[in-house]
């Protein structure tokens, strides 16, 4: 096996194609966090009343608390004083058409395979609007037009805040309260853009819509807030992709997603995680502390989360599906890839309230090098969810003897109805895996790619066609010089 | 078209094989028998190229060329075939895709363009028809959760699809009822012509009543001690190989 | 009346000691040999109680109250199947009888007629027979030999030992070398008694050769109606190196029957051995499975089915020992409970440290179909190796309301479709049998007792 090694450690110094930084000027805050920075933020987007207000009870709650510890993670004590909060490029981000974008931000989306082109996007074979955030802004959002159209609105956080107050008032926090955990409540205060989107009654969306978030600015925090709602009977399919520099600090990036599902309306979405992990010593690297959460309010409504995590240096994000309508589907397909000396703690909570509700979970954790990937998940049916049903499945891969995979499945189950199944395995990708391939003829990134997409199929299966594909990409990357 | 010269191999250095001499000519078949730990999985292991062995000394020319230079897959894509004694389970990935995969590497190797989606098929059905096996197989993950006959019949249908000019057959009878030994006999059977060759690394005399070999070679401790044709199979079925070891030791007294 | 287990050990130690001593005129017998070795194991053995673990939720004490006082004279009149063609040979309170009505298939040369025997030197040909009548014969001594001398090197228990001491002369099964037998061997176990409470202890001695293949069914039959009886029965199966062995347990013991069944399996490298069972009769069935892998490449198949009524109480134990890399196990015991019937299932699975590669798989299910039917389910995996695929599960459920409702709708009483529920239910298991035939014959005593069920619970319900 040495000498494949050797071949493999040669791929696994090109590791991260995205670590380049940009050129472009900023308008950055100085570091530290105070409520007076809470109020420059808002004062900066021009906020409403009722947003500042929000803003300020978040941040005084947030110093009431503690970060949590429970987490199967062990990261360097963050210095919240030591983080810029707000950083922004100069040019301002009200842009018409594509000429006036700086020239260096479009490379910087060219870099990442990004075109912010609608001609470009339209001669593909799906169209997909794009919302491209960079550091705390939003910078350019795609198709606009197209979708207002159906009455679909698909815009940056900040301006949904200010063409659509009354949407933002009456949802904002609603899933996801300010209370709710360390992370949201500090993204709550100083939370500067993001995406956001509503669907309207009866109205399937027809692209696909999709975020993309850069960390650009050294020493930033970014705290992204993205709201979705699907209005009665709506349909819509949701992309994020994230990517960032190679640094040898951490950065931290604490977003809250909020989904919420109408009667009979259907939330499907997807992440592409792909932060900066941090260096194979475990230097640098983005802290993902992230909460994500989807209301099944209505009835027969559906939120489908489906994960490609294979970035960040620490992740601990657990996309949530919480089932009040009755018949609601809550679903979770997770792929979570960590080398190096990566470490993931993440998972699902599936909270059965209203009747007849089911959820799915499938997890499929890789573990390398020396990482530690940890599946935290809990199945709760509560005393009126009357004949809830949840199938969980937990898989784990080992790639070498370094690195630990950990599964925590909780169920608290207060209704006799209930039907829950959990099965879990662990397996190990071998070298006898690669040389039965290789003995078939397949050289050693076609052998990986083969075993590992076999693992991954049913995740994979959920994914829309041209993120599959990248996920795929991405896994081979991120997995290169692991086997052994 | 293999030629074995005075082969020593080691893993985690301990001597394994001890000066094998070994030719294979285009037509032949081989067959290597042996004591429990003589060392007939690792020359077969060799040969496909499991670096986990060191070869110490001695060479291995393939085709006129140094076969010990060329990577695992070099040598598979060079028409080295080795049916599995322990065939590897692959969750996830359909029997019908690893075969497209491998049939069109090796056409990659060869220089030629990668079967349509219709030759393929076609080629799978004829294979899978010519095995006796029910097509349901293809859909079925890589040996996960097969039967070991299953999984026998699985290498055996590889090897029909992959078409290898020497293939390596480890112990691929062990574990098999008659009829499956039959269909897997059969394979081999109608695959043999005067351009390839096969090595059949067997435990049980029985295979050979239904693969006839054309030399019949004993591994004892790293060496091949005794060579013959099918009737030494059949001696050693009757007497085992006690007479054997008893030779070598009077031969190095 | 017997006071404490003391008492009852010595009871049987005495008819063991008896054995010993009829068999002492034959010096260098291997049947002595082994009857020593017994008697050595049941001495330093004890009667297990509930506080033993394994024994946790099944006691012996009714079994031990009785008094059994011999065999009675009668005759065989259990029927042949007519499902599969077999060899049989046909055994009454333990002892293999020759029956004038079945002779032709008993017989088959040889001296003695209750043996059939073939030559070893054709494709077809197996010994089975008495292990006397298998000792005088030149060509299975050593074969005997070695596997006596195997069984004197393992640990035996105490029901074993007991029986293995009682016996008058236990069956012996050889299949040679590269025999691949086409027609299983049946053995059809009856007890008769009628005039008073009778004990047997049938063993049998099961030797499956290299790349040899076989079938054998054991059935235990009612024979009458018969009173109280007890069955203790025992088999070491050995199977050698790519061997391949079908074994078949069919046991429908009368109503006041007690069955403490032991099976011992050791296998070689390469080789495959499946037990397929159906436990239906009995008042109190005890089946111990004990399968050692100690070589590479073995496959072994447990797929079993109980049906429990009245007070009936069925325990089912296996234990699969994975001491070596790259072996498989499958194991489905499912099970149908009413009344106040009792069910347990204790599947032990070890894989030693070096024991990598291993797939073993278990999987248990019961329908509890009565408020006061119990199931115990206890899967146990130990898994000391770290490169090995294991899976167990246990599910106990009721039969699905939405079928039944489904059924009804279409015409069916409520019996009828509950009956056609569990038959389904089960079937899952009889499709795993290899032989057709033999499922066949299985699946005809399966769907006799659920009909009774079925007609018990209309009768019960017509009166209530």
């Amino acid at each position: 096996m040495a000498e494949s090694m050797q071949v493999l450690e040669d791929h696994t110094n090109s590791e991260y194609k995205y670590g380049f930084t940009t050129d472009i000027e900023m308008d950055v805050f100085p570091k530290g966090l105070s409520e007076d920075v809470v109020r420059a933020i808002s004062a900066k987007k021009n906020e409403p009343e009722f947003l500042l207000e929000w803003r300020l009870k978040a941040y005084r709650h947030w110093l009431t608390m503690t970060e949590p510890k429970w987490p199967n993670v062990n990261y360097p004590k963050i210095d919240y004083q030591d983080i810029i909060y707000y950083a922004a490029p100069k040019e301002r981000p009200e842009i018409d058409s594509l000429d006036e974008v700086d020239p260096e931000l479009l490379k910087t989306f060219e870099k990442l395979g990004i075109s912010l082109d609608e001609q470009k996007r339209l001669t593909g074979v799906t169209g997909i609007a794009v919302d491209a955030v960079i550091d705390s802004v939003s910078v350019k959002t795609t198709f606009k037009e197209t979708l207002a159209e159906q009455g679909i609105i698909f815009c940056s956080f900040s301006e949904a805040v200010q063409d659509h107050p009354e949407l933002i008032k009456k949802y904002l926090g609603t899933v996801v309260p300010y209370t709710d955990n360390y992370f949201a409540a500090l993204n709550s205060a100083v939370f500067s853009d993001g995406s956001f989107c509503y669907i309207p009654k009866g109205v399937r969306c027809p692209m696909e819509l999709s975020t993309y978030f850069r960390i650009n600015t050294a020493n930033t925090g970014q705290f992204e807030r993205t709201l979705l709602i699907a209005d009665e009977s709506s349909y819509v399919s949701y992309l994020e992709g994230c990517t960032a520099p190679m640094r040898d600090e951490n950065q931290l990036h604490a977003a809250v997603v909020e989904l919420i599902a109408m009667d009979d309306a259907y939330i499907k979405y997807s992440t592409v995680q792909n932060w900066y992990p941090g260096n194979k010593d475990g230097v640098g690297g983005i802290f993902n502390f992230v909460t994500k959460r989807g209301m099944c309010g209505g009835k027969n409504s559906k939120i489908s989360w489906t994960q490609v995590e294979t970035g960040s240096a620490v992740t601990w994000k657990y996309p949530s599906c919480i089932l009040k309508g009755d018949g609601s589907v809550g679903e979770f397909y997770s792929i979570a890839v960590t080398n190096n000396m990566q470490q993931a703690d993440t998972g699902t909570k599936m909270i059965h309230i209203g009747k007849n509700t089911s959820s799915t979970i499938i997890s499929k954790g890789i573990s390398a090098g020396r990482s530690h990937n940890s599946y935290r998940g809990l199945v709760k049916v509560g005393r009126r969810a009357e004949n809830a049903r949840n199938f969980s499945q937990c898989d784990s891969l080992l790639m070498g003897d370094k690195c630990g995979a950990h599964t925590f499945p909780y169920l608290e189950i207060e209704n006799q109805t209930a039907q829950v199944e959990h099965e879990a395995t662990t397996s190990k990708i071998g070298e006898d895996q690669m040389f039965y391939c290789k003995q078939r003829g397949l050289n050693e990134e076609d052998a990986i790619n083969l075993i590992v997409n076999g693992y991954c199929k049913d995740v994979f299966n959920e994914l829309p066609m041209e993120f599959a594909v990248e996920a795929q990409k991405l896994l081979a990357v991120s997995l290169e010089g692991s086997v052994g | 078209m293999l030629n074995i010269r005075d082969l020593h191999v080691a893993v985690e250095d301990m001597a394994i094989l001890k000066g094998i001499n070994l030719e294979i000519k285009p037509g032949e078949v081989h067959a290597i028998m042996g004591p429990n730990g003589s060392g007939k999985s690792t020359l077969a292991q060799v040969i496909a190229g499991k670096d986990e062995y060191e070869v110490t000394s001695g060479t291995i020319t393939y085709k006129n060329e140094d076969l010990l230079d060329l990577e695992v897959d070099e040598r598979a894509r060079a028409g080295i075939f080795l049916a599995f004694q322990y065939p590897v389970e692959i969750p996830g990935v359909s029997t019908a895709h690893f075969l497209k995969s491998i049939v069109n590497a090796g056409r990659e190797g060869r220089g030629e363009d990668e079967l349509s989606a219709v030759e393929m098929l076609k080629l799978l059905r004829s294979k899978t028809q010519m095995l006796g096996m029910d097509q349901k197989f293809l859909s079925r993950a890589l040996n996960d959760g097969f039967s070991g006959g299953e999984k026998k019949k699985n290498e055996i249908l590889q090897m029909a699809v992959l078409n290898p000019k020497l293939a390596i057959l480890d112990e691929t009878d062990s574990g098999l009822d008659i009829d499956a030994l039959k269909i897997v006999a059969d394979g081999v059977n109608a695959m043999r012509n005067n351009d390839n060759a096969f090595i059949v690394v067997t435990h049980y005399q029985r295979l050979l009543n239904y693969i006839e070999p054309d030399f019949v070679h004993v591994l004892y401790n790293g060496q091949i001690v005794k060579s013959g044709d099918k009737s030494l199979a059949l001696k050693l079925e009757e007497k085992g190989y006690d007479w054997i070891k008893e030779e070598v030791a009077s031969a190095t007294v | 009346m017997h006071n404490t287990a003391e008492d009852i050990k010595q009871v049987f130690l005495s008819q063991i000691d008896q054995k010993v001593k009829d068999v002492n005129g034959h010096a260098g017998h291997v049947g002595l040999k082994l009857r020593e070795y017994a008697r050595t194991s049941f001495d330093q053995g004890s009667f297990p109680t509930r506080k033993d673990e394994d024994w946790k939720y099944t006691s012996v004490k009714a079994i031990l109250a009785e008094e059994y006082n011999g065999a009675s004279k009668s005759e065989f009149t259990c029927s042949i199947p007519d499902q599969f063609e077999a060899t049989t040979l046909c055994f009454l309170n333990g002892v293999l009888v020759t029956n004038d009505e079945h002779k032709t298939k008993v017989a088959n040369g040889g001296e003695d007629n209750t043996a059939a025997y073939v030559s070893s030197g054709s494709q077809e040909g197996f010994f089975a027979g008495s292990l006397s009548v298998a000792m005088a014969n030149p060509e299975l001594k050593e074969t005997l030999s070695s596997s006596v001398d195997k069984i004197c090197n393992t640990p035996m228990g105490i029901f074993e030992s007991m029986g293995l001491g009682i016996n008058e002369d236990p069956v012996c099964i050889v299949i040679p070398d590269n025999a691949q037998v086409s027609k299983p061997i049946h053995l059809i176990y009856a007890t008769d008694s009628k005039d008073g409470a009778t004990a047997s202890h049938p063993y049998a001695l099961i030797i499956v050769g290299k790349n040899a293949k076989a079938e054998i069914v054991e059935s235990y039959l009612p024979q009458a109606d018969n009173g109280v009886y007890y069955t203790n029965t025992a088999s070491r199966i050995f199977v050698g190196a790519n061997g391949h062995l079908d074994h078949y347990r069919l046991q429908v013991e009368g109503k006041e029957a007690f069955h403490t069944a032991q099976s011992t399996i050791h296998q070689d490298r390469d080789s495959t051995y499946g037990v397929y069972i159906a436990e239906l009769g009995g008042k109190l069935m005890r089946n111990n499975i004990h399968v050692s892998h100690d070589s590479e490449n073995i496959t072994s198949n447990i797929y079993g089915l109980f049906v429990v009524q009245g007070s009936q109480h069925m325990d089912t134990q296996s234990f699969i020992d994975h001491a070596k890399p790259h072996c498989l196990s499958n194991e489905l015991i499912k099970g149908v409970l009413h009344d106040r019937g009792r069910g347990v299932f204790n599947g032990k699975i070890i894989v030693r440290p070096d024991a990598q590669k291993i797939n073993a798989y278990q999987h248990n299910a019961a329908l509890v179909l009565s408020p006061d039917a119990v199931m115990d389910s206890k899967p146990q995996l130990e898994i000391f190796a770290d490169d090995v695929k294991c899976s167990h599960g246990a599910t106990i459920g009721q039969l699905n309301p939405d079928a039944l409702f489904y059924l009804k709708t279409r015409g069916l009483s409520d019996d009828a479709a509950k009956t056609l529920l569990k038959n389904a239910f089960l079937k899952d298991v009889i499709d795993h049998f290899p032989n057709r035939d033999i499922a066949l014959y299985f699946e005809s005593y399966l769907e006799k007792k659920l009909t009774q069920i079925s007609i018990k619970n209309a009768t019960e319900k017509a009166i209530s």
